[in-house]
């Protein structure tokens, strides 16, 4: 990561660069927000926020959230992947078996279909794990959909720490370790 | 107040400083998903202090617009005028006054405070193309949508920069259609 770039005149590595000449570049990651059937959303990138956009086919929400005010991101694996790619093989294994029982030119169809699912099940799991990825500042706590793929997420997180530290500044291990418990002192003389 | 704590996103139990800022994956202690917490110097912010209250101005200072007795320490970057820190708000750079504020937040003008667009161009495209499946709702649908590329044509769209295409691709669509209307209502009126 030798060679460095501006970056709405950050300094950012090279693997980093995006597009220099709009008002938001897009990060990587697209996912669909829980509970909506249409719809998607992104990441773009501002130049002292990042931007969230739920797009739901013909209206879009935007969340933003300034680099000065992220306290905390926070990436958990979950099983999201295993879960889909179990589910498309098995239904794929049964449209096989299905195919076998019935035979003629219906074995064909049910064939081609549990190679869709099949096929499915394959691109689920080439995308590599899933994850959980949250970000918080201090009036909210929120998911971030389009970050539901572990290598998405670890990309955005490294575009997002040198601009976060340019605005708050850095933490070393040391600080961490006071600082949390100074905070946790705090918080058990609480009533 | 509670005091702020970064949760596992699987379990929900408080993570411990051990897990933060570390350049690999860690562990919950609890339930044992992989994790990875980044914590920023915000997650740790004391309160802002009581210099927002302002200082008093004295004789030979201007004082703020809104609070003559406050001093003030910078101009209104859309009406130019005094004001102290009690009523500066600061947008992507800018300071504003509050009467700005609530104006551009009223009208619009203030993009970062918009959290909501209708997309009228997806809206266009949509009524330009859905309804050709079925033939007959073009006779209505195509001037609509004629209607809503002019009259739209200068509304904002989304937040992230676009291209007038789908504006295009409507009209032209919907004229297509229209000329087809036409045509099939003249042969019909000759017969």
């Amino acid at each position: 990561m030798g060679d460095s770039h501006l970056l709405f005149g950050h300094t950012i590595g090279m693997q980093q660069r995006y597009v220099m000449d709009k008002d938001y570049q897009r990060l990587p990651g697209e996912g669909r927000k829980k509970k909506s059937i249409f719809g998607f959303s992104r990441l773009y990138l501002g130049k002292d926020h990042l931007l969230c956009v739920y797009n739901s086919a013909y209206t879009e929400d935007y969340r933003r959230f300034y680099f000065k005010d992220i306290q905390s991101i926070v990436i958990g694996i979950n099983k999201t992947r295993e879960r889909f790619s179990a589910r498309f093989a098995g239904a794929a294994l049964f449209l096989l078996l299905f195919a076998f029982w019935r035979g003629g030119y219906w074995a064909v169809f049910f064939m081609i279909l549990a190679c869709l699912f099949l096929l499915n099940a394959l691109i689920n799991w080439r995308f590599g794990p899933t994850c959980t990825c949250r970000i918080s500042t201090a009036a909210s706590r929120e998911e971030l959909p389009s970050l539901g793929r572990l290598k998405n997420a670890m990309q955005v997180i490294e575009v997002l720490k040198p601009l976060i530290a340019e605005s708050q500044g850095r933490l070393s291990p040391e600080e961490i370790r006071t600082k949390a418990s100074a905070l946790k002192d705090r918080s058990s003389q609480l009533p | 107040m509670k005091s702020p704590s970064i949760d596992c996103p699987k379990c929900a139990l408080p993570l411990e400083w051990q897990s933060f800022n570390t350049p690999d994956m860690t562990r919950c202690p609890s339930c044992a998903t992989p994790l990875r917490v980044e914590i920023f110097p915000a997650f740790f912010g004391d309160p802002p202090a009581s210099e927002a209250a302002g200082s008093l101005a004295v004789d030979n200072e201007s004082g703020c617009y809104f609070h003559p007795q406050k001093k003030a320490i910078i101009p209104c970057a859309l009406c130019g005028r005094f004001i102290c820190s009690l009523c500066d708000i600061e947008l992507s750079g800018q300071h504003v006054c509050p009467s700005c504020f609530e104006t551009g937040q009223k009208k619009h003008k203030i993009e970062t405070l918009e959290n909501h667009r209708v997309l009228y161009d997806d809206i266009a495209l949509a009524l330009s193309i859905i309804p050709m499946i079925f033939i007959w709702p073009t006779i209505a649908t195509a001037p609509a949508s004629i209607y809503l590329s002019i009259r739209h044509w200068k509304s904002p769209t989304s937040i992230i920069p676009r291209t007038k295409v789908r504006f295009f691709v409507a009209i032209f669509l919907s004229l297509f259609q229209i000329t087809g209307w036409v045509i099939l209502i003249s042969y019909l009126a000759t017969l």
